[in-house]
Protein backbone atom coordinates (compact mmCIF):
# COMPACT_ATOMS: atom_id res chain seq x y z
CA UNK A 1 0.00 0.00 0.00
CA UNK A 2 2.52 2.39 0.69
CA UNK A 3 4.64 1.68 -2.20
CA UNK A 4 0.96 2.52 -4.19
CA UNK A 5 0.83 5.79 -2.46
CA UNK A 6 3.49 7.36 -4.04
CA UNK A 7 2.44 7.14 -7.52
CA UNK A 8 1.28 10.48 -8.92
CA UNK A 9 -2.25 10.88 -9.92
CA UNK A 10 -0.52 11.74 -13.53
CA UNK A 11 1.77 8.37 -14.09
CA UNK A 12 -1.63 6.44 -12.71
CA UNK A 13 -3.57 7.66 -15.03
CA UNK A 14 -1.26 7.03 -17.94
CA UNK A 15 -0.70 3.30 -16.79
CA UNK A 16 -4.62 2.68 -16.56
CA UNK A 17 -5.13 4.26 -20.15
CA UNK A 18 -2.54 2.36 -21.38
CA UNK A 19 -3.28 -0.60 -19.52
CA UNK A 20 -6.97 -0.18 -20.94
CA UNK A 21 -5.52 0.63 -24.64
CA UNK A 22 -7.04 4.27 -24.18
CA UNK A 23 -6.14 7.22 -26.34
CA UNK A 24 -6.40 10.20 -24.46
CA UNK A 25 -9.99 11.42 -25.98
CA UNK A 26 -11.25 8.24 -25.24
CA UNK A 27 -10.52 8.12 -21.45
CA UNK A 28 -11.69 11.53 -21.28
CA UNK A 29 -14.57 10.63 -22.58
CA UNK A 30 -14.90 7.56 -19.99
CA UNK A 31 -14.52 10.82 -17.05
CA UNK A 32 -16.62 12.65 -18.90
CA UNK A 33 -14.21 15.38 -19.35
CA UNK A 34 -12.76 17.60 -22.06
CA UNK A 35 -9.59 15.78 -24.29
CA UNK A 36 -7.74 18.94 -22.91
CA UNK A 37 -8.68 18.71 -19.86
CA UNK A 38 -7.14 15.21 -19.69
CA UNK A 39 -4.18 15.24 -21.64
CA UNK A 40 -3.24 18.36 -18.95
CA UNK A 41 -3.91 15.90 -15.90
CA UNK A 42 -0.93 13.08 -17.56
CA UNK A 43 1.23 16.21 -17.92
CA UNK A 44 0.24 17.29 -14.01
CA UNK A 45 -0.01 20.72 -15.97
CA UNK A 46 -3.38 20.71 -14.22
CA UNK A 47 -5.56 19.12 -11.67
CA UNK A 48 -8.90 17.88 -11.73
CA UNK A 49 -11.17 19.93 -9.54
CA UNK A 50 -11.73 17.97 -6.19
CA UNK A 51 -15.44 17.13 -7.16
CA UNK A 52 -14.07 14.14 -10.00
CA UNK A 53 -12.10 12.53 -7.82
CA UNK A 54 -14.15 10.33 -6.74
CA UNK A 55 -14.85 9.06 -10.41
CA UNK A 56 -11.28 9.15 -11.00
CA UNK A 57 -10.42 6.97 -8.50
CA UNK A 58 -13.38 4.16 -9.62
CA UNK A 59 -11.73 4.39 -13.25
CA UNK A 60 -8.20 4.02 -11.40
CA UNK A 61 -9.16 1.77 -9.10
CA UNK A 62 -7.56 3.30 -6.40
CA UNK A 63 -8.99 4.95 -3.24
CA UNK A 64 -9.68 8.79 -3.05
CA UNK A 65 -7.78 8.41 -0.18
CA UNK A 66 -4.81 6.73 -1.94
CA UNK A 67 -4.78 9.54 -4.57
CA UNK A 68 -4.84 12.37 -1.46
CA UNK A 69 -2.00 10.91 -0.25
CA UNK A 70 0.27 10.94 -3.08
CA UNK A 71 -1.11 14.70 -3.73
CA UNK A 72 0.15 14.95 -0.12
CA UNK A 73 -3.23 16.16 1.29
CA UNK A 74 -3.72 13.21 3.84
CA UNK A 75 -0.76 12.30 6.29
CA UNK A 76 -0.08 7.87 6.15
CA UNK A 77 -1.69 8.05 9.46
CA UNK A 78 -5.14 9.47 8.73
CA UNK A 79 -5.02 7.78 5.22
CA UNK A 80 -4.60 4.48 6.93
CA UNK A 81 -7.74 5.13 9.42
CA UNK A 82 -9.67 6.40 6.62
CA UNK A 83 -8.60 3.32 4.09
CA UNK A 84 -10.47 1.21 6.84
CA UNK A 85 -13.77 2.82 7.50
CA UNK A 86 -14.17 3.54 3.43
CA UNK A 87 -13.86 -0.64 3.20
CA UNK A 88 -16.20 -0.92 6.23
CA UNK A 89 -18.50 1.83 4.71
CA UNK A 90 -18.53 0.27 0.93
CA UNK A 91 -19.17 -3.50 2.33
CA UNK A 92 -21.90 -2.41 4.69
CA UNK A 93 -23.81 -1.50 1.18
CA UNK A 94 -23.15 2.01 0.97
CA UNK A 95 -22.87 3.66 -2.63
CA UNK A 96 -20.54 6.54 -2.75
CA UNK A 97 -19.31 5.73 -5.94
CA UNK A 98 -22.83 5.97 -7.75
CA UNK A 99 -23.19 9.47 -6.34
CA UNK A 100 -19.78 10.06 -7.50
CA UNK A 101 -20.78 8.77 -11.13
CA UNK A 102 -24.06 11.49 -11.41
CA UNK A 103 -23.20 14.19 -13.56
CA UNK A 104 -23.99 17.24 -11.65
CA UNK A 105 -24.83 18.15 -8.03
CA UNK A 106 -22.35 19.20 -5.33
CA UNK A 107 -20.65 16.24 -4.98
CA UNK A 108 -20.07 17.41 -1.02
CA UNK A 109 -23.61 17.98 0.06
CA UNK A 110 -24.20 14.62 -1.39
CA UNK A 111 -21.58 13.02 0.06
CA UNK A 112 -22.60 14.43 3.31
CA UNK A 113 -26.32 13.16 3.21
CA UNK A 114 -25.12 9.93 2.49
CA UNK A 115 -22.70 9.93 5.33
CA UNK A 116 -25.91 10.76 7.56
CA UNK A 117 -27.90 7.86 5.90
CA UNK A 118 -25.44 5.74 6.61
CA UNK A 119 -25.45 6.31 10.42
CA UNK A 120 -28.74 6.12 10.52
CA UNK A 121 -29.04 3.19 8.84
CA UNK A 122 -25.87 1.58 11.04
CA UNK A 123 -23.77 0.69 8.34
CA UNK A 124 -21.16 3.17 9.95
CA UNK A 125 -20.95 4.56 13.58
CA UNK A 126 -20.89 8.04 14.17
CA UNK A 127 -17.04 8.30 14.66
CA UNK A 128 -16.77 6.27 11.19
CA UNK A 129 -18.58 9.13 9.32
CA UNK A 130 -16.87 11.20 11.53
CA UNK A 131 -13.68 10.38 9.75
CA UNK A 132 -14.84 9.99 6.52
CA UNK A 133 -16.26 13.49 6.57
CA UNK A 134 -12.78 14.57 7.71
CA UNK A 135 -11.69 13.02 4.40
CA UNK A 136 -14.44 15.24 2.92
CA UNK A 137 -13.58 18.17 3.90
CA UNK A 138 -10.02 17.72 2.86
CA UNK A 139 -11.12 17.24 -0.42
CA UNK A 140 -13.13 20.13 0.07
CA UNK A 141 -10.71 22.70 1.31
CA UNK A 142 -9.05 21.85 -1.93
CA UNK A 143 -11.38 24.29 -3.95
CA UNK A 144 -10.66 27.66 -2.90
CA UNK A 145 -14.32 29.10 -2.33
CA UNK A 146 -17.87 28.39 -3.51
CA UNK A 147 -17.29 29.54 -7.32
CA UNK A 148 -14.28 27.21 -8.70
CA UNK A 149 -15.65 23.98 -7.21
CA UNK A 150 -17.97 23.90 -9.83
CA UNK A 151 -14.81 23.82 -12.27
CA UNK A 152 -14.97 20.57 -14.07
CA UNK A 153 -12.70 20.30 -17.31
CA UNK A 154 -9.48 21.63 -15.97
CA UNK A 155 -7.83 23.91 -13.16
CA UNK A 156 -4.36 25.33 -13.04
CA UNK A 157 -3.15 26.62 -9.41
CA UNK A 158 0.02 27.94 -8.79
CA UNK A 159 1.98 30.69 -7.19
CA UNK A 160 4.34 32.84 -9.59
CA UNK A 161 7.60 35.10 -7.33
CA UNK A 162 6.02 38.49 -7.03
CA UNK A 163 8.37 40.27 -9.83
CA UNK A 164 8.46 41.70 -13.61
CA UNK A 165 8.39 38.33 -14.78
CA UNK A 166 5.59 37.38 -13.56
CA UNK A 167 2.58 38.62 -15.81
CA UNK A 168 4.71 36.46 -18.77
CA UNK A 169 4.39 33.55 -16.64
CA UNK A 170 1.13 33.42 -16.30
CA UNK A 171 0.48 34.41 -19.34
CA UNK A 172 2.52 31.11 -20.04
CA UNK A 173 0.40 28.63 -17.40
CA UNK A 174 -2.58 30.18 -18.85
CA UNK A 175 -2.11 29.37 -22.65
CA UNK A 176 -1.65 25.65 -21.45
CA UNK A 177 -4.42 25.48 -19.93
CA UNK A 178 -6.60 27.03 -22.49
CA UNK A 179 -5.03 25.78 -25.89
CA UNK A 180 -8.26 24.85 -26.94
CA UNK A 181 -10.26 27.29 -26.61
CA UNK A 182 -11.41 29.97 -29.59
CA UNK A 183 -7.99 31.98 -30.85
CA UNK A 184 -10.21 35.49 -29.55
CA UNK A 185 -10.45 34.00 -26.37
CA UNK A 186 -7.03 32.91 -25.77
CA UNK A 187 -6.02 36.54 -26.72
CA UNK A 188 -8.47 38.40 -24.82
CA UNK A 189 -7.97 35.74 -21.42
CA UNK A 190 -3.63 36.26 -21.86
CA UNK A 191 -4.16 40.32 -21.64
CA UNK A 192 -6.29 39.79 -18.92
CA UNK A 193 -4.30 37.67 -16.81
CA UNK A 194 -1.55 39.83 -17.52
CA UNK A 195 -3.29 42.85 -16.15
CA UNK A 196 -4.36 41.61 -13.25
CA UNK A 197 -1.30 40.02 -12.09
CA UNK A 198 0.47 42.81 -13.49
CA UNK A 199 -2.05 45.14 -10.64
CA UNK A 200 -0.90 42.55 -8.23
CA UNK A 201 2.88 42.98 -8.47
CA UNK A 202 2.71 46.71 -8.65
CA UNK A 203 0.22 46.91 -5.56
CA UNK A 204 1.48 43.81 -3.65
CA UNK A 205 3.78 43.58 -1.16
CA UNK A 206 7.51 43.87 -2.34
CA UNK A 207 9.15 41.61 -0.19
CA UNK A 208 11.10 39.24 -1.76
CA UNK A 209 9.16 36.27 -0.83
CA UNK A 210 5.99 37.85 -1.83
CA UNK A 211 4.01 35.81 -4.09
CA UNK A 212 1.18 35.86 -6.72
CA UNK A 213 -1.20 33.28 -6.70
CA UNK A 214 -3.14 32.23 -10.08
CA UNK A 215 -5.83 29.76 -10.39
CA UNK A 216 -7.20 29.36 -13.90
CA UNK A 217 -10.60 27.08 -14.25
CA UNK A 218 -12.05 25.87 -17.72
CA UNK A 219 -15.36 24.79 -17.47
CA UNK A 220 -18.00 23.95 -20.20
CA UNK A 221 -19.18 27.56 -20.65
CA UNK A 222 -16.73 29.43 -19.15
CA UNK A 223 -13.21 30.65 -18.36
CA UNK A 224 -12.01 31.41 -15.21
CA UNK A 225 -9.07 33.37 -13.87
CA UNK A 226 -8.51 34.41 -10.40
CA UNK A 227 -5.16 36.71 -9.13
CA UNK A 228 -4.47 36.73 -5.47
CA UNK A 229 -1.92 38.60 -3.42
CA UNK A 230 -1.39 38.94 0.06
CA UNK A 231 -1.23 42.10 0.12
CA UNK A 232 -1.55 44.32 2.99
CA UNK A 233 -3.27 46.99 1.58
CA UNK A 234 -7.12 46.96 1.35
CA UNK A 235 -8.96 47.69 -1.50
CA UNK A 236 -7.41 47.82 -5.02
CA UNK A 237 -7.07 51.39 -7.18
CA UNK A 238 -9.76 51.62 -8.97
CA UNK A 239 -9.97 54.99 -10.33
CA UNK A 240 -8.62 55.57 -14.53
CA UNK A 241 -6.44 58.36 -13.72
CA UNK A 242 -3.92 56.08 -11.61
CA UNK A 243 -1.55 54.09 -13.37
CA UNK A 244 -3.25 50.69 -14.44
CA UNK A 245 -6.01 52.62 -15.11
CA UNK A 246 -6.18 51.08 -18.79
CA UNK A 247 -5.59 47.58 -17.79
CA UNK A 248 -8.83 47.84 -15.58
CA UNK A 249 -10.51 49.35 -18.92
CA UNK A 250 -9.57 46.44 -20.40
CA UNK A 251 -10.96 44.04 -17.79
CA UNK A 252 -14.01 46.20 -17.86
CA UNK A 253 -14.57 45.62 -21.17
CA UNK A 254 -13.40 42.57 -22.56
CA UNK A 255 -14.43 40.06 -19.21
CA UNK A 256 -18.14 38.68 -19.38
CA UNK A 257 -17.53 39.44 -15.69
CA UNK A 258 -15.04 40.62 -13.04
CA UNK A 259 -14.35 41.46 -9.56
CA UNK A 260 -12.23 41.57 -6.51
CA UNK A 261 -12.78 40.90 -2.75
CA UNK A 262 -10.35 39.74 -0.01
CA UNK A 263 -10.26 35.29 0.34
CA UNK A 264 -8.40 33.96 3.57
CA UNK A 265 -5.87 37.07 3.83
CA UNK A 266 -5.56 37.74 0.65
CA UNK A 267 -6.99 39.83 -1.84
CA UNK A 268 -8.07 38.35 -5.07
CA UNK A 269 -9.21 40.04 -8.46
CA UNK A 270 -11.09 37.44 -11.28
CA UNK A 271 -12.71 37.57 -14.37
CA UNK A 272 -14.74 35.18 -16.44
CA UNK A 273 -15.13 34.72 -20.24
CA UNK A 274 -18.12 32.82 -21.70
CA UNK A 275 -16.90 30.63 -23.88
CA UNK A 276 -18.77 30.02 -27.09
CA UNK A 277 -21.82 27.04 -26.97
CA UNK A 278 -19.88 24.12 -29.31
CA UNK A 279 -22.28 24.38 -32.33
CA UNK A 280 -23.75 27.66 -32.04
CA UNK A 281 -22.87 30.64 -34.73
CA UNK A 282 -20.14 31.87 -33.79
CA UNK A 283 -20.84 36.31 -32.87
CA UNK B 1 14.51 36.58 -19.94
CA UNK B 2 13.55 39.39 -21.95
CA UNK B 3 11.24 38.41 -24.77
CA UNK B 4 11.24 42.00 -26.69
CA UNK B 5 13.44 42.65 -29.89
CA UNK B 6 13.66 46.53 -30.56
CA UNK B 7 15.02 47.41 -34.19
CA UNK B 8 15.48 51.03 -35.30
CA UNK B 9 13.59 51.69 -38.40
CA UNK B 10 15.33 52.67 -41.76
CA UNK B 11 15.11 55.75 -43.15
CA UNK B 12 13.12 57.38 -40.27
CA UNK B 13 12.79 58.45 -36.99
CA UNK B 14 11.52 55.19 -35.32
CA UNK B 15 11.22 52.06 -33.93
CA UNK B 16 10.01 48.77 -34.73
CA UNK B 17 8.97 46.14 -31.74
CA UNK B 18 8.73 42.47 -32.34
CA UNK B 19 7.94 40.11 -29.58
CA UNK B 20 5.94 40.88 -26.38
CA UNK B 21 5.85 44.21 -24.59
CA UNK B 22 4.47 44.29 -21.03
CA UNK B 23 6.00 44.84 -17.81
CA UNK B 24 8.85 43.06 -18.08
CA UNK B 25 10.18 44.37 -21.26
CA UNK B 26 8.59 48.01 -20.74
CA UNK B 27 11.64 49.11 -19.29
CA UNK B 28 13.70 48.78 -22.27
CA UNK B 29 11.74 50.06 -24.50
CA UNK B 30 11.39 53.39 -22.97
CA UNK B 31 15.40 53.12 -22.77
CA UNK B 32 15.29 52.84 -26.64
CA UNK B 33 12.90 55.50 -27.01
CA UNK B 34 14.88 57.57 -24.68
CA UNK B 35 18.17 57.00 -26.25
CA UNK B 36 16.22 57.96 -29.71
CA UNK B 37 18.01 60.59 -31.58
CA UNK B 38 16.67 63.41 -33.69
CA UNK B 39 13.45 65.09 -33.64
CA UNK B 40 10.44 66.05 -35.41
CA UNK B 41 7.61 62.90 -36.25
CA UNK B 42 8.32 59.56 -35.45
CA UNK B 43 6.86 55.92 -35.81
CA UNK B 44 6.79 53.02 -33.90
CA UNK B 45 5.94 49.88 -35.54
CA UNK B 46 3.71 47.39 -32.99
CA UNK B 47 2.41 45.14 -35.54
CA UNK B 48 4.80 42.59 -35.31
CA UNK B 49 4.21 42.56 -31.21
CA UNK B 50 2.89 39.14 -30.58
CA UNK B 51 1.63 40.64 -26.77
CA UNK B 52 0.98 44.08 -25.57
CA UNK B 53 -0.58 45.19 -22.45
CA UNK B 54 -1.51 48.44 -20.30
CA UNK B 55 2.32 48.57 -19.18
CA UNK B 56 3.27 49.13 -23.21
CA UNK B 57 0.55 51.58 -23.64
CA UNK B 58 1.17 53.64 -20.74
CA UNK B 59 5.27 53.87 -21.98
CA UNK B 60 3.97 55.05 -25.51
CA UNK B 61 1.25 57.39 -23.73
CA UNK B 62 4.46 59.02 -21.91
CA UNK B 63 6.78 59.09 -24.71
CA UNK B 64 3.66 61.10 -26.83
CA UNK B 65 3.06 63.43 -24.02
CA UNK B 66 6.78 64.01 -23.81
CA UNK B 67 7.29 64.23 -27.49
CA UNK B 68 4.27 67.05 -27.46
CA UNK B 69 5.20 70.17 -30.05
CA UNK B 70 7.99 68.06 -31.32
CA UNK B 71 5.83 65.56 -33.89
CA UNK B 72 2.96 63.25 -34.13
CA UNK B 73 4.09 59.57 -32.69
CA UNK B 74 2.60 57.46 -35.58
CA UNK B 75 1.54 54.06 -34.60
CA UNK B 76 1.41 50.90 -36.90
CA UNK B 77 -1.06 48.72 -34.96
CA UNK B 78 -3.17 44.81 -35.77
CA UNK B 79 -6.58 45.44 -35.63
CA UNK B 80 -6.45 44.24 -32.04
CA UNK B 81 -4.24 46.81 -30.43
CA UNK B 82 -5.77 49.30 -32.65
CA UNK B 83 -8.89 47.79 -30.53
CA UNK B 84 -7.15 48.23 -27.30
CA UNK B 85 -6.29 51.54 -27.94
CA UNK B 86 -9.52 52.30 -28.56
CA UNK B 87 -11.18 51.17 -25.37
CA UNK B 88 -8.00 53.11 -23.47
CA UNK B 89 -9.52 56.23 -25.00
CA UNK B 90 -6.30 56.86 -27.14
CA UNK B 91 -8.16 56.53 -30.56
CA UNK B 92 -8.16 60.15 -30.73
CA UNK B 93 -5.62 61.08 -29.03
CA UNK B 94 -4.39 64.51 -30.60
CA UNK B 95 -0.72 63.15 -30.22
CA UNK B 96 -1.11 59.99 -31.81
CA UNK B 97 -1.63 58.76 -35.17
CA UNK B 98 -2.90 55.27 -35.55
CA UNK B 99 -2.40 53.27 -38.85
CA UNK B 100 -3.78 49.66 -38.78
CA UNK B 101 -1.28 47.08 -40.84
CA UNK B 102 -1.96 44.64 -43.18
Amino acid sequence: MAADSVISLAERLKQRREQLGLSQSQAARELDVARTAYRLWELEAAKPAPDRWRLISRWLGVSVTTMLLAEDLLSEEEARQTESVEFDFGRAGGDWDAVAARKSGDFFTQAKALLEEGVKASNITEAQATTLQGLLDRMAAESPSESTSAWQAAELRTLLPSNTSAPRHARAALSAVVVALPVEQVETARLLVSELVTNSVHHGPTTEDATVGLFVGVGRERLRVEVSDDASKGARPTTPSEEGGYGLAFVAELASRWGAGRERGRNVTWFELDLPTPGAASL
Amino acid sequence: METLEIHQLDGCRGLRLVGELDMETASSFEGALASMDGSGQCTLDLSELSFIDSSGLHAIVRFARRENGNGRVILEASQWTLRLLEIAHLGDDPNLEIRVAG
